[in-house]
């Protein structure tokens, strides 16, 4: 008999909410995260619109400003919402050492770039050591003044393994301990290896996320460079996001971190946890085709979601409703939609479709798992949230526009796809 | 009833290293106790508290891994060294395995790696606007920075996914495409799983390994201001020493291995090579500190304890363990203490090397080059040396091969991987029946 896997905790920081519930009233009350990158703006500027985490507040780790120094914003948030999905799964309260043996992590990560404070201080200092004055900066220099200026201990906050291992640390689970990194499906990819730990038998219980921070200045000049990111404008913020619609300009790039705890059914009931759904299909897969740009026709999602919906056992039950990974990428967009296509023509079906990304903006590795949270909250609820500035959509979904709409869900499915062809499907069943 | 699992065969071996970039050169240097550590010289290194690091020498980007990706009309730029060990060893294993093309749209990759190396000197063209004495409204000026489309692929040809992500594309593999980042143990851990998919027949070939490169240098800056390093005054060579009692942290290394694992009726059936049979994998995390192994390393312990119990076997049965052996005061030491553990009376009697003296560290590459080292050494009946081990360590007890390689006929080797943060791979592997 294969082992069943349910969900028995959620925890969320995200640019629309601090915690798993003010996320979810964000969502269905259709309110934005999506604000303007700095304060103030100039004439030489117009506003760039990131999707950043809100007033979120270090001490509700619990941890001393000197370890909480030597973590990367990831790290930060990942703790924040790992503590929270412990608490809703009661694995905070004294958990006994033979649990916590059985415990583990895998987190899906995705690249932190550097400050550029501090690469901005190194490089002058550089300059003024240098004996010419040259603007051209020699190595040796920056060197030297990197051993002075740079933070010491800087190395730890950009090293991706580091998020699991703060949170293996401060959960003190001594399970089986990975990080992912798999572009926008990088979470998918987290629960997948997560499940497989449960299943054969190697953990009872697994803390599965999706983290990712790429809202300073060094990530967002990476994607206007690359065309992904919405350009400057001084429309309203609201507005910018539009994945699926044939005016979509690019995605707003976001950070946030999602965390599901995931346990072996039998484990969840004997130690009487709440069960808030279970995972009944899973699929992977990838384009194999120009790893930046995707393959036209979506192949490696639509691999990802009919290996999803054939390994369904209770294959009646089709998905009502689909979290989508459009972003607002025109390409990714349009390959996404090829794919979900594809496969409601093979399996005669017409689920509700819904893209989160249009309030929450695109955060990346934490993407997929901020969908599978909202995907529990909507079977739990019999609501699916709604997906903003979608008027001229680039096929005829059913999609769920502008407002939340209350119907019965009994299955959902969660999708990720994006750079480097990596894609992953999720059913997820009340 | 529970379903037998299926056997795991290696077929296939490729591998960049500093050694060599063919398997052959790689065992020729590391069966005499070749050093690969030598002052740096793919940059100006002298303003860095450490100037060594254990190079990839002779390699050659040529063909299709020479060609620049194009992002797109206007922009486009060649991929950088670890993406290019990757591609070089997996076409080296491939071809080593004579496996047709066409059975690999259903196969699987799990590669631990890690990010690319950054450019330094693009990184300071890029924020040379912002050194000026008024730098108000910095966004402004970067954005517009001369550099700055070159500087936005270069950030994304670095993500630590682009290496598999082009395997996948060169070879057509629609299979599910992983990549680890679990530091020092990426590479193991990611040979861990790709055996397990394969044993529960979610696919029948598997491309394994790692690949990374952290010898730029804000990687050396980093791991020196972290004191990890040797600081390796003197002979570049005797820098790394594992086990050594003046051993003074470990050496910076780069490369790539790629292992071709088949399900092994599927390998015997199209009579392949099989160079070795995986047999055990056990993970555990230890959750004490970022930085340091557990005292009583109680993680290692666990990984290797569940290794030995996935494969049914007990501790005599191990013929050598290819330690982490890092070269770092604590990791040495605990090391030692954890296999006195897990292999309690037997561990005195079974051979311990470290090829980290000779290879350096190459972090998520370095547990698949050990690995590879393993499965040589089990073909090749030869146990390669821990190098430089000139005065023993009272806290390090073992038997480490020390100096010289030595004549060995066994039958399964251990290698171990802990990784920087806490997380350990313990890995088993069984001579290949064809080979025995």
């Amino acid at each position: 008999m294969k082992k069943r896997i349910v969900i028995t905790g959620l925890g969320a920081v995200t640019p629309v909410g601090n915690d798993v519930e003010s996320f979810w009233q964000s969502l269905v009350e259709t309110r934005s995260g999506v604000t303007a990158m700095k304060a103030e703006t100039t004439d030489d500027l117009l506003p760039v619109y990131v999707a950043k985490v809100k007033d979120f507040d270090l001490t509700r780790i619990g941890l001393p400003s000197r370890k909480l120094k030597m973590m990367g914003r990831p790290a930060q948030l990942m703790l924040a919402a790992a503590a929270e999905a412990g608490r809703m799964a009661g694995l905070d309260d004294n958990p006994k050492e033979s649990l916590l043996k059985r415990c583990g992590i895998v987190v899906g990560v995705g690249m932190y770039n550097a400050d550029i404070s501090e690469f901005v201080r190194t490089l002058k200092a550089a300059q003024n050591a240098q004996p010419n004055g040259s603007a051209q900066i020699d190595i040796e220099y920056f060197s030297r003044a990197a051993a002075t200026e740079m933070f010491p201990l800087w190395l730890l906050r950009h090293i991706p393994n580091m998020v699991a291992a703060h949170t293996g640390i401060m959960m003190k689970m001594r399970g089986v301990s990975n990080t992912v990194m798999n572009g926008c499906a990088s979470a998918a990819f987290a629960i997948g290896e997560s499940m497989r730990l449960i299943e054969r038998g190697e953990a009872d219980v697994m803390l599965a996320a999706g983290v990712d921070s790429r809202v300073n200045s060094m990530s967002v000049l990476r994607y206007l460079k690359l065309g992904w990111q919405v350009e400057g404008t001084d429309d309203d913020p609201a507005t910018v996001c539009k994945p699926f619609d044939q005016t979509a300009a690019g995605f707003v790039s976001g950070e946030a971190a999602g965390v599901l705890v995931l346990e072996e059914y039998r484990h969840a009931v004997d130690r009487g946890a709440t069960i808030f759904a279970e995972i009944t299909g899973r699929g992977a897969g990838n384009d194999a085709y120009d790893v930046f740009h995707p393959h036209p026709q979506g192949r490696g999602l639509s691999k990802a979601i009919s290996q999803c919906l054939s390994q369904n056992e209770r294959a009646s039950e089709i998905p009502d409703v689909i979290f989508a990974s459009a972003n607002g990428i025109p390409e990714y967009d349009s390959a996404a939609a090829q794919a979900l296509r594809g496969t409601f023509n093979t399996w005669g079906i017409s689920p509700s479709v819904t893209a989160t990304r249009s309030l929450i903006g695109h955060t990346h590795a934490a993407s997929f798992a901020l969908d599978a949270i909202a995907a529990v909250k909507s079977l739990n609820g019999n609501i699916v949230p709604p997906t903003i500035n979608l008027e001229n959509p680039i096929d005829d979904f059913d999609f769920v526009l502008d407002e939340p709409r209350a119907r019965p869900v009994s299955t959902a499915m969660v999708n990720g796809y994006g750079i480097g062809g990596h894609a992953g499907a999720l059913l997820i069943q009340g | 009833m529970r379903k037998m699992k299926k056997r795991v065969a290696v077929t296939g071996i490729g591998i960049i290293s500093p050694l060599g970039c063919s398997v052959e050169t790689f065992w020729h240097a590391v069966s005499n106790g070749v050093s690969g550590v030598r002052s740096i010289s793919q940059y100006n290194a002298k303003g860095l508290p450490v100037k060594i690091a254990a190079e990839v020498a002779d390699f050659n980007p040529n063909g299709h891994f020479g060609k620049p990706y194009e992002f797109n009309s206007s922009l486009s730029m060649c991929f950088d060294r670890r993406t290019n060990f990757a591609l070089a060893a997996t076409e080296q294993a491939l071809k080593d395995s004579r496996l047709s093309m066409d059975i690999l749209a259903e196969a699987n990759v799990y590669l631990g790696a890690g990010e690319g190396p950054n450019r330094v000197e693009l990184i300071s063209m890029l924020l040379a606007p912002l050194l000026a004495e008024d730098s108000s409204c910095d966004e402004a000026r970067l954005f517009s920075s001369p550099v700055a489309e070159e500087f936005a692929l270069h950030d994304l040809l670095m993500e630590a996914t682009a290496p598999a992500s082009l395997i996948a594309k060169n070879y057509g593999i629609c299979g599910e495409v992983m990549t680890s980042l679990s530091a020092c143990a990426a590479s193991s851990q990611a040979i861990g799983e790709a055996m397990r998919r394969i044993q529960n027949e979610e696919c029948q070939i598997a491309l394994a390994g790692g690949t990374h490169t952290m010898t730029a240098a804000l990687d050396v800056l980093g791991f020196a201001r972290l004191s990890a390093l040797s600081p390796g005054n003197g002979d570049p060579q005797k820098a790394s020493r594992p086990f050594d009692r003046n051993r003074n942290g470990f050496v910076l290394g780069e490369g790539a291995g790629m292992l071709i694992l088949e399900e092994f009726e599927h390998a015997k059936k199209r009579g392949a090579q099989i160079y070795a049979e995986l047999i055990g994998y056990g993970a555990s995390s230890d959750a004490y500190r970022v930085t340091d192994m557990h005292p009583e390393a109680l993680g290692a312990v666990s990984a290797i304890e569940a290794a030995l119990n996935d494969a049914s076997i007990d501790p005599q049965d191990i013929g050598y363990v290819n330690a982490h052996g890092t070269s770092t005061l604590e990791n040495d030491r605990s090391e030692t203490k954890a296999l006195h553990t897990a292999l309690g009376k037997y561990a005195p009697m079974i051979p311990v090397s470290s090829i980290k003296s000779m290879t350096g560290h190459a972090v998520a590459a370095a547990g698949v080059i050990e690995m590879i080292a393993s499965i040589l050494a089990l073909n090749e009946r030869v146990l390669p040396p821990t190098i430089n081990l000139e005065t023993p360590d009272p806290e390090c007890d073992l038997d480490y091969v020390p100096n010289k390689a030595r004549a060995a006929n066994f039958d399964v080797a251990m290698s171990n991987s802990f990784g920087f943060g806490g997380q350990n791979v313990a890995l088993l592997v069984r001579k290949g029946e064809l080979n025995g």
